[in-house]
This record gives structure tokens, sequence and C-alpha cells, in this order.
């Protein structure tokens, strides 16, 4: 028996971001019920007696997976519910920084995922968005344009952690 | 992935303020980072690759502040082996026992005063703590109670120690002043 899509599409999003995060040296750590923020990353030490430890300065995240992101020219489009929106433009400039992480699917779920004999390949390209301003006016969507450059990759994920120090380290 | 459920749990009705004083007196080293209200926490460990560190809010009004919370009460419980639950109950007997280490002098100070209690202090530009530097004076308050005013005070301190000219003092409100201008500090 198969998931629903919907679940299908969330847990392969995470599968993918969770991936990333570990080749990056980093952990996410997730609260169900948080509705706000879906993960928070967090840099990984080792500590006395072989322990691990989250350690360093947090980036707090949306995830998303979706089939229907469009690309257009340079740029990423995608409509991002109001709510989700809000939380991450109001977000203080001097809290942690919060990132919304969009993972785009074909609209074909049968090409989502792809298991080999040596490989298993997600079909799907990640990018990161973030913004300060004011809430949306609209009622259900706006529609956010992310540059393809914000391409979400390890080297990425190291950069977001680095720029989340120097927010806090003199 | 990590479930932070039991640390958002865990974390709530604690302040940053009482984490860092529980951590203080771990052998955590506390220092100011570049946003004011925010501390850097970190400890060295024997034989670790790095030292551990995380963010505690020490003002209130972060939006993420109980976040921030459950990151280090997570942090701390993986490092001692323990549950986040265990961790929360030590900083809150600490707090307690703190409380109830007040001297009997202070409290009785406290249940006669009626006034507030302020943090004020200054970089000074002299070692001898007689000439301000411009621009540099902060004060933090009302407190209700000298209690608060410590923890405020040992907060500040701690953020300023490698500043030797930066000195913070504790000042009680006469009860009259109180009464009749709400505050000695007010301006106008």
């Amino acid at each position: 028996m198969s998931l629903p899509r919907e679940h299908l599409l969330d847990e392969l999003a995470t599968a993918y971001v969770q991936a990333l995060a570990a080749a990056a040296g980093a952990t996410i750590a997730v609260n169900r019920r948080d509705y706000g923020v879906d993960g928070t990353l967090k840099h990984i030490v080792t500590t006395t007696g072989d322990r691990f430890a989250e350690s360093g300065f947090p980036v707090d995240f949306q995830l998303k997976g979706t089939t229907t992101a469009i690309s257009e020219g340079s740029e990423i489009t995608y409509d991002l519910k109001v709510r989700n929106y809000d939380l991450i433009v109001e977000r203080e400039l001097l809290a942690a920084p919060y990132y919304l992480f969009l993972v785009c699917f074909p609209a074909d779920a049968g090409r989502w995922i792809v298991q080999k004999s040596e490989e298993l390949i997600l079909y799907a390209s990640a990018y990161w968005w973030t913004g300060v301003g004011r809430a949306s006016s609209n009622l259900s969507t706006i529609r956010i344009r992310v540059p393809e450059a914000q391409s979400l990759s390890v080297r990425s994920l190291e950069e977001i952690l680095q720029a989340a120090r120097q927010r806090f380290v003199p | 992935m990590i479930d932070a459920s039991p640390s958002l749990e865990a974390a709530k009705g604690i302040s940053g303020r009482e984490l860092l004083v529980y951590l203080e007196g771990k052998g955590w080293k506390a220092r100011p980072s570049k946003v004011d209200g925010i501390s850097i926490v970190s400890k060295e460990f024997p034989g670790a690759n790095e030292r551990a560190e995380f963010i505690v809010p020490i003002k209130a009004g972060f939006s993420d502040e109980q976040r921030r919370i459950a990151d280090a009460l997570r942090t701390i419980a993986q490092i001692d082996g323990c549950s986040e639950a265990e961790i929360a109950s030590k900083v809150k007997e600490a707090k307690a026992k703190s409380v109830a280490s007040i001297s009997p002098k202070s409290s009785e100070s406290e249940r006669r005063t009626k006034g507030n209690f302020w943090v004020i202090g200054s970089e000074f530009g002299s070692m001898n703590f007689h000439k301000l530097v411009e621009g540099s004076a902060q004060v933090q308050g009302p407190f209700k109670t000298r209690k608060e005013a410590e923890d405020a005070w040992r907060v500040v301190s701690e953020e300023n120690r490698h500043k030797a000219g930066v000195r913070f003092s504790i000042i009680e409100e006469p009860s009259s002043v109180s009464r009749r201008t709400g505050s000695p500090l007010s301006r106008g």
C-alpha cells in the first residue's frame, strides 16, 4: 500500500533536506506539533565520552515539498500560504534566521524516487528563500520568486549556518 | 533527525536568565553576542573536537525565546546524558535555592521596601570610575525585588567582564520617592 501523494511528497522532501544537512555536518530538530517552524538546523560536536551534541547557532526553517513551483527564466515561482509567508518576513531581525526550503518535484509521482542497484535518486531540485518586510494583505497565498542561484545544496547549507554564526558572534 | 518536542515542553516556564544562572554554576562561560539581549554560552570538553556553544536570550521579548531555550536544553541534556526534563528540573531547583538563599536581612529589607530596584552602569573613561564615557550609560529595570535586580546585574556584568572600565550597580528606589514620582530615574 502506498502513502497518500501529499504525505509521500512531504516525506521525500524531508529526506532530501535531511541528506543535505547530514552532509553539511548538521542535524535537524523537528517538532511535529509546531506548525510555524518545521525544523531547526544546528551543527554537531563531539564532547566528552564520544557523545554528540547539537552546538552552534540555530537556523529555523519551513519545509515545503511541491509539484507546482514553476521555473520562469532564472527564477522559481511558488505560491506560498500567506500565514507561512508572514511568519518568515515578520521574524525579528535579531532573532535566529528563518528560511523556507522549497523542494520541487515533477508532477509525475512515479518519477520522484528511483532506486537502482548502487543509486537512490530523488528527482527534485531544492531552493532556499527568506525575506524581511510587512505581513501580506493577500487572503490566501502570495507568489514568491526565488532566484535559481539560491539552490539548496551542501555548500549553501554550510553558508547558511555560517551566516547564522556571523549574526551573533562579534 | 532529533525530536524537539520534549525539549520544547521542558522549556516552558524557564527564562533565559534563569538558565544562564544555572549554566554559570556548572562551569559554562557566557559572553555577549552582537545582539543586545542574547548571550553566547560555551564550554570546553577534554578530548572534544571543538567547544559546545549555543545562544541564550537573556531579555524577554524575542519571539523565538522558548525555542532557543529548548535548543539549549537539548544540548545540555545530550552532553550530560540525561533528559531535557531533568535539566529543566535542575534549573528550577537552582532558581528555588537561589531565592531561598537570600539572607533574612535582605528578606526583611524587601518586605519593608516598596520601591523598585534598578541596575545602572556605564563604561568609565578612567580607572578610578569617576568619568563616564558619553553615550555608554545603561539602565535596566524596574525590578520588583533585589533578587531580580541581582540576576540582571550578574548577567550584564558577565557580558562586560572583558571590559575593565565597565561597572554596574544596583540602585534601590526610596519608597517615598517611588510613591510620589514613580522613579528617581525618570526624566522630565
